[in-house]
């Protein structure tokens, strides 16, 4: 520790003087307190911003490389490698079903919409170098048994939250954070209904109330 | 006042094919469109000239095992005055609009394109139960996506109820029969060689590969996933998140196999 570091009192300091009830030397503490307090709140901004800038720069780096390849066969590693379906690559990219199908026959692709192809290719290599085994299952599965079960990995991912996923993966940021972050609130998302298979197969839609919540 | 009812985020959204974009090996859905269909009991209606015609039996109901059943409901889809999106909320309860319905996009951008021309509307006071023998392929001319059936589904059940449910609810409960759709037509499109146009030939292909489909996607059979052993059959596995990517790639490895 340098000269100039503040020197910040200890816990039984603190303790001490609160016991003893110096009202100056407890202004003066708490005064401190609140310094100390900003000054964390200020390097935890920061740290968090270089953390996302720092997965921001992964992630270029693998879309640089992928950028490159043939669209064909990002597509097709996407459906065949990955398991994901024409219809979830389409709402992940952001464009409709008819221009995936243009671009598997050799259609024509704008410079955006191949980054974004590119992109989706690169943050699920950086999906699973975090040990998540299924990439594809994993975005496609609600955030929480807890939430509203439409509201899925895959629906941040397409409303631009990937850098703040990557961090989730990472374990760097709690649901609540990453909810935050991604502009939900936690209770306006609370589960209302649940999936129930019926004898024939189909599926019910069935409304969660007191008597049948678990 | 709260507004009952969701909105598209475009135009694009709701279809999955307009006009030359649909394809013949894709299964019948609900939310297709056919035109020159007489539906029994339902009169004549301003608009209706080409008997356009959109199913709207559930994608659960309309199959016993590989065969489709021999009658669907179908409504009435006829041509009608543009509705702007906001109006989706709350008004035009009796229907779901279909803008721009045979105006295929030739962009891949997500455009909210809408000049009022080509606007149509599905109604479902019109409606009645069609001979499936009359689902001819080459009269398709559109499929809604999966948004696009949740977005009838929604309005059909509120205009009967009152009770709207949500897009993304009716979404899940049709997740897997859509997943199934999609790779039966990935199926029929990697192993199907017949000319498209040789209607005869195509319809018994089609026939063909639907019940070697069937074999595979209705089959039990286990596999180890993690520490277990799983049993179930790759139709199950699509419904469920949690399996549905490694049924996919299953089934994308035997056309593979197939392709050779």
């Amino acid at each position: 520790m340098t000269d100039n570091a503040v020197k910040y009192p200890s816990r039984t300091t603190i303790s001490n003087t609160i016991k003893s009830g110096i009202p100056g030397e407890l202004t003066q503490l708490s005064d401190q307190a609140g310094k100390l307090r900003d000054a964390s709140g200020m390097l935890k901004l920061d740290v968090e911003i270089l953390h996302l800038e720092t997965l921001s720069m992964m992630l270029d780096e693998g879309i640089e490389q992928r950028v490159r390849e043939d669209v064909r066969i990002l597509l097709s590693e996407l459906t065949e490698v990955r398991g994901l379906g024409w219809s979830e690559i389409a709402r992940l990219v952001g464009v409709s079903v008819p221009a995936i199908r243009k671009w598997r026959t050799g259609g024509d692709i704008s410079a955006p919409r191949r980054h974004a192809l590119a992109k989706l290719c690169a943050f699920l290599d950086l999906i699973e170098m975090r040990k998540i085994a299924d990439p594809a299952v994993w975005l496609g599965t609600p955030l929480s048994i807890e939430l509203d079960q439409s509201l899925t990995k895959a629906v941040l991912y397409a409303e631009g939250n990937a850098l703040h996923l990557l961090a989730y993966a990472d374990d760097h940021m709690s649901l609540l954070h990453l909810l935050s972050a991604s502009g939900y609130e936690m209770p306006e998302q609370q589960r209302r209904v649940e999936m129930t298979r019926n004898y024939d197969g189909s599926v019910s839609i069935v409304p969660l109330n007191e008597s049948n919540v678990e | 006042m709260a507004e009952p009812l969701e909105l598209p985020r475009s135009i694009a959204e709701l279809y999955l094919a307009r006009v030359h974009e649909v394809s013949s090996m894709r299964p019948i859905m609900t939310g297709d469109v056919f035109s020159d269909i007489e539906i029994p009991g339902v009169e004549q209606v301003d608009g209706d000239e080409r008997k356009l015609a959109m199913v709207v039996t559930h994608p659960c109901s309309m199959r016993k095992g590989v065969k489709m059943k021999v009658k669907q409901q179908m409504i009435r889809v006829v041509r009608s005055k543009p509705v702007e999106l906001p109006a989706w909320r709350s008004q035009y309860f009796d229907r779901l609009p279909l803008p721009a319905l045979l105006q295929p996009l030739d962009t891949d951008e997500p455009a909210d394109e809408d000049n009022g021309t080509n606007d149509y509307a599905a109604l479902f006071e019109f409606r009645g139960r069609v001979s499936t023998a009359e689902l001819l392929l080459s009269r398709r001319i559109a499929c809604l996506s999966e948004e696009g059936v949740a977005f009838l589904h929604q309005r059909i059940s509120h205009a009967d109820t009152r009770y709207p449910a949500r897009i993304s609810d009716l979404m899940s409960a049709c997740s897997g029969v859509f997943a199934e759709a999609e790779l039966a037509q990935e199926w029929n499109e990697r192993l199907i060689r017949v000319d498209v146009d040789d209607h005869v030939a195509l319809a018994a292909a089609l026939d063909h590969e639907a019940l070697e489909f069937e074999s595979i996607i209705g089959a039990q059979r286990s596999y180890v996933q993690g520490k277990k052993t799983v049993k179930s059959a790759m139709r199950e596995d699509l419904a469920d998140d949690r399996k549905k990517a490694h049924a996919r790639r299953e089934l994308l490895r035997l056309v593979r196999e197939r392709e050779k």
